[in-house]
């Protein structure tokens, strides 16, 4: 178990910096120099400097506060989405795997409902659906994670059954819950680890994406942010560029997380780091 | 004369192949095993040895065909009843690492098989000692992992679980030949050993002819998921009637 130190060391570096940026996240908003909502046109369209470390967009609100107040929204409302997929499509993965016969068969075929669309083009329509605001954009974003989890859930159910341990673990007289709960569960808990951890960008990107396109939050939230400077692109580039740097670099925290989760409880898996 | 332990009748397992063909894995095959006995079962591989192994202890159900053990049908348990009658059922697989859970260490599986019949965790200790020290490990690899023994010395403690429960009848399915020879020779005759001090009896799976000989009372040769020729060890090694049975022979003084 385990890689080299190396990837350890790397693990524990990127967990080090996941975990700074969740606390960071939460007391963010308290840090911003001025209100993240206060409009003041006299000031709209300043450049970096001065009052304002990160300019001000279009009606005057200063960047770096929105971008610090949208923080706890982006990163909470990713890993909110992370965890519901997560609790939901294991739970479905097992039932299905376990059962197996006729209820994996309508499970799976509603799973494969689900990723006929694309992911996003689903979390719209459920989003439009659900109307506007964060809490919508998170279970829109969660209608449509959940399936990966479920499919991967269920596949290693499947495979961890038919091991001689389990068969070993029958004769002793185990009953199927306490099999599913002490070998099967453990065993398929890693891949999954490693697939949320990895989910997580996709999360921060769909939430972004959603408030992007106003189905999520309309207050400062990194997405929605890049929405409205978009117009005023050419005359204020700064209102766009730096919530997009934003997006980016948390982003790749999280890629690079999973990647360095997945290289240490999944080696065997190491090889397609850069592929994805 | 007394029920055999295991009294398997008329066994027939079909399984749809890709693309609707049919493998009729096992064919009427019928077996007997008595109390203190121990039976081989040889045949080349793909002959229906490991479907005979899931059919006995009910991983798969047969299409027809009866498997009597300890004096109920197996084949009609479920349940709760199952789980006792598997009480009395134990079996050694060919991958001694993979019948270990790898997240648990030696001790803790063992301890697993030990719940049903041992109380209390100093008990249980010393029982998992006991049970390490009889199949010629040492204390210290209950708190190994299977990752970390040797094949033999997963096999060793492969036994000791399987022998924890006090089982009638010990099923080996494979159990020596992804072991090299050596080991292979004492995990034999700690086989052998076991079977002498406990009266358990064996259902012994193997490809190997040579091993089979010197360890069964009995064999069994099948072909093509049916029993070409079965009796006394000897007697089927030194004359054996069928024609299968010979090449299978000719092929053991080849090598």
């Amino acid at each position: 178990m385990g890689g080299p130190t190396g990837t350890k060391r790397k693990l524990a570096a990127y967990l080090s910096l996941f975990l700074l940026l969740c606390v960071f996240s939460l007391v963010a908003g308290k840090l911003a120099p001025h209100d993240a909502e206060f409009v003041d046109l006299a000031a709209a369209k300043q450049a970096p400097g001065g009052a304002y470390p990160l300019g001000t967009d279009g009606l005057g609100r200063c960047i770096w506060s929105r971008i610090l107040a949208g923080a706890s929204s982006s990163i909470f409302a990713s890993l909110v989405i992370v965890v519901i997929s997560l609790v939901v499509g294991c739970a479905v993965g097992i039932v299905s795997g376990y059962a197996g016969g006729v209820i994996d068969e309508i499970v799976m075929r509603v799973v494969d409902v689900f990723l006929a669309f694309p992911g996003i083009v689903l979390s719209i329509a459920v989003a439009g659906m659900l109307g506007p605001g964060l809490k919508n954009g998170v279970l829109a974003l969660a209608a449509t994670g959940w399936t990966q989890y479920a499919r991967l859930t269920r596949s290693y159910v499947l495979s961890l059954r038919q091991e001689n341990y389990v068969r070993a673990a029958r004769l002793n007289g185990q009953t199927g819950l306490s099999i599913l709960i002490r070998h099967i569960l453990p065993n398929a808990i890693r891949p999954v680890a490693v697939t949320g951890t990895l989910h997580l960008s996709g999360a921060m990107l769909g939430i972004s994406g959603l408030s992007f396109l106003g189905l999520s939050s309309s207050s400062a939230e990194w997405g929605s942010m890049l929405s409205e400077g978009r117009s005023l692109m050419q005359q204020c580039p700064w209102a766009v560029l730096y919530p997009a740097l934003a997006i980016f670099l948390v982003t790749i925290l999280f890629n690079l997380l999973g990647d360095s989760v997945r290289d240490v409880l999944d080696p065997s898996g190491a090889e397609n780091t850069l592929k994805d | 004369m007394t029920e055999p332990v295991l009294d398997v009748r008329n066994v027939t397992k079909t399984f749809r192949e890709r693309g609707g063909r049919r493998l009729r894995a096992l064919d009427g095959v019928s077996l007997t095993v008595s109390a203190g006995e121990c039976v081989g079962v040889v045949g080349e591989s793909g002959c229906g040895k490991s479907t005979l192994a899931r059919v006995i202890t009910r991983l798969i159900l047969p299409d027809s065909g009866s498997v009597r053990f300890c004096g109920t049908e197996m084949t009609e348990l479920r349940g709760g009843k199952l789980r006792s009658a598997y009480r009395n059922m134990k079996m050694i697989f060919q991958e001694p690492r993979s019948s270990f859970d790898p997240r648990l260490n030696i001790g803790t599986s063992i301890r697993e098989a030990l719940r049903p019949v041992v109380r209390g965790k100093k008990e249980q200790d010393e029982q998992i000692a006991r049970l390490l020290l009889s199949v010629g490990l040492e204390e210290r690899f209950a708190d190994a992992y299977p990752g970390q023994m040797s094949g033999g010395e997963c096999q060793r403690a492969a036994i000791a679980r399987a022998i924890a429960q006090r089982p009638k009848l010990l099923i080996c399915d494979e159990a020596t030949s992804a072991l090299d020879v050596s080991v292979q020779a004492q995990v034999v005759e700690l086989l052998d050993q076991i079977r002498r001090e406990t009266g358990i009896s064996f259902l012994f799976i193997s490809h190997d002819l040579a091993l089979v000989s010197s360890f069964c009372d009995r064999v069994y040769v099948l072909c093509g998921g049916r029993v070409a020729e079965h009796g006394a060890t000897l007697r089927v090694i030194r004359e054996p009637r069928e024609e299968y049975t010979k090449r299978l022979i000719g092929s053991v003084l080849t090598m």
